[in-house]
């Protein structure tokens, strides 16, 4: 698969039906081979967006398309099994109803795809969840839990396909969320679009090649990370307290990326 | 199996196989026990039955086997549809429904003066009944992007309230004679005479859903995950909710118009499958009906010694009191825990 894209095109993005537009004239372009990380205030939209990108809801007005192998799809018409194949979204709360095992929660994520017991196995191997295989995932903790419903959409994710997370590293510690950076930007590495909701301004500076930036219900920046993330923007949007609670005098100063690439370019 | 961790296959499998062997046992135990008069008092023996008799017994083991899966496996389909630990085909107020249909042509019956109900022409008006709450909730619970767990559960409330008072007001207006009878058809009967027709097509749909769910095991599965979650992985929800729900519908209604409300066993079945084999559908579905089947076969069994007032103690009364109990415990264990 080659040559993979998400394209908003003037679109607008409510939440429901009946819900007034919470993003309005959005034109971007997610590229296959790169990890763009939207970033923004609580209810700026990230959800909203993600959520129509992923074909659950439809766009208010505009266009979404997503483009793989040289066809344009629009994901909102695009019938459940076909879709399952081309993008896989991790929801802000992971479900995983009880009673079920690790794997078994993994193995969840190849429904519509076709049975290869290896993917499932690269899946939690990639993210250490090999020596918990058998856990009730009721008794993991929610770090864990995280992992498993990272692992799952893992599973389900094609190569070159879209990948669409919603806070993925929220309630990781640093080893996990330094691993399942890593496992992301693998998925980029081999033409996949990844799309990442982060609230960490220093993490999303780090971990996402490009950025789109939302605010008053538009996307008020999208370009390179470096350039979009810059402080007088961001202070701008979450105010000078946040800028020094965050440590981020720059965000994109600091140790080596956390996908262990040698750092911005 | 340690602390935390889920059952091998092999021992799941096990379980559901016990679960079939002890179903099994008390079918043919209910075949054999049997009361004979003395002038001490009645004796119970088991052995096997003369002439007629074994086709009583058999048409109660056919319809205490056939209403127990079917509850059990409307339960099931219930609970996964509404992702909702407490959902019964009570709570969707088919039961309600039932009873308040036959209630109607009863005072119907008794006004028109064309004598009491029996066979289909009892079963015809809870059938009704039934099938016009299971529209009632259905239609209540609809929302554009399709069915709402939640508010089918309230809709399901308010209306079993609703037949609940409608059925105290046609109460209050049937004559004196014909209130026992409606109080003995709510309180569950396992009949050793059912109506042949109804009860085989029962059985049937039952079948045709275990075996359905069985196949679909890994769809049912992903739809206890959000709604978000399971449309991503490639359920359409939609079609899956509707099919469930009338199958549910389906199955509970006709459980209720060959035995009346019997309650518990459509909540503790799935429940005690569940416990035993997991929670995937693939072998849940089978088990749970198992459990429902043995459930209700046991119960009529016990009740067969126990005499009480006006005879043997109503299956509704026992399956109330075995299953309440046993549904606080698993609650108190934390067996219902982690549902979404």
């Amino acid at each position: 698969m080659t040559g993979s894209r998400v394209m908003l095109s003037d679109a607008s993005f409510a939440p429901s039906d009946r819900a007034a537009p919470v993003l309005e004239e959005v034109e971007a372009v997610a590229e296959g081979g790169r990890i763009t990380v939207v970033v923004g205030a609580n209810a700026a939209g990230k959800t909203t967006l993600l959520r129509t990108v992923a074909g659950l809801r439809p766009a208010r007005a505009g266009r979404v398309s997503i483009e793989l192998d040289g066809a344009a799809y629009d994901p909102w018409r695009m019938p459940a099994r076909v879709r399952a194949g081309r993008i896989a979204m991790l929801t802000q709360r992971v479900g995983l109803p009880a009673g079920f095992g690790v794997a078994e929660s993994v193995e969840m994520g190849r429904h519509a795809r076709p049975h290869r017991p290896e993917r499932i196995l690269e899946a939690m191997d990639r993210l250490a969840l090999d020596p918990l295989r058998d856990r009730a995932v009721e008794t993991l903790s929610v770090g864990q839990q995280q992992r498993v419903g990272l692992a799952r959409v893992i599973a389900q994710h094609e190569p070159g396909g879209i990948l669409l997370l919603d806070e993925p590293f929220a309630p990781l510690d640093l080893r996990e969320t330094a691993r399942a950076a890593g496992v992301l930007r693998e998925a980029a590495r081999r033409g996949g679009v990844v799309i990442a909701t982060v609230h960490d301004l220093g993490l999303a500076a780090r971990f996402g090649d490009d950025v789109w930036l939302l605010d008053g219900g538009r996307l008020v920046a999208s370009g390179p990370a470096g350039k979009v993330l810059n402080r007088s923007r961001l202070e701008l949007l979450f105010g000078p307290e946040a800028m020094a609670l965050a440590g981020l005098d720059d965000p994109r100063e600091g140790p080596s990326r956390i996908d262990g690439s040698s750092g911005p370019t | 199996m340690t602390a935390g961790t889920i059952r091998s296959r092999r021992t799941r499998l096990a379980a559901l196989a016990g679960l079939v062997a002890i179903a099994a046992a008390a079918a043919v135990l209910r075949v054999l026990i049997g009361r004979s008069w003395e002038p001490s008092g009645w004796r119970i023996e088991l052995a096997w039955p003369a002439g007629e008799i074994v086709w009583f017994r058999l048409g109660a083991v056919a319809v205490a086997s056939t209403v127990g899966a079917s509850l059990a496996t409307s339960g099931l389909l219930l609970q996964t549809l509404l992702r909702n630990p407490l959902a019964s085909p009570f709570v969707l107020g088919l039961s309600s429904g039932a009873t308040l249909g036959l209630a109607v042509a009863m005072l119907a019956s008794t006004a028109l003066g064309i004598g009491t109900l029996a066979g289909l022409g009892s079963v015809g008006p809870a059938f009704a009944g039934a099938i016009a709450t299971l529209g009632v909730v259905s239609i209540a619970g609809r929302r554009r992007e399709g069915l709402d767990p939640l508010t089918l559960v309230l809709a399901g409330v308010v209306i079993s309230s609703l037949c609940g008072a409608l059925l105290m007001l046609v109460n209050h207006l049937l004559p004196p004679g014909a209130r026992g009878d409606l109080v003995a058809w709510t309180m569950g009967r396992i009949d050793e005479q059912p109506e042949s027709v109804l009860l085989a097509a029962t059985a049937a749909g039952c079948g045709v859903a275990i075996l359905l769910g069985t196949l679909g095991g890994s769809r049912l599965d992903v739809a206890l995950l959000g709604d978000d979650e399971a449309r991503s992985i490639g359920v359409a929800l939609g079609p899956l909710r509707w099919t469930m729900l009338l199958g549910a519908g389906l199955l509970a209604a006709c459980a209720v118009a060959i035995a009346g409300p019997i309650a518990f066993v459509g909540l503790v079945a799935p429940h005690l499958a569940r416990l035993l084999v997991g929670s995937g559908h693939r072998l849940l579905v089978l088990a749970s009906a198992a459990a429902g089947a043995g459930l209700l076969l046991v119960a009529d069994l016990v009740r067969q010694p126990i005499d009480l007032g006006a005879g043997r103690l109503p299956i509704g009364v026992l399956t109330a009191l075995v299953g309440g109990p046993v549904f606080l415990l698993l609650l108190r264990r934390g067996r219902l825990e982690g549902w979404s």
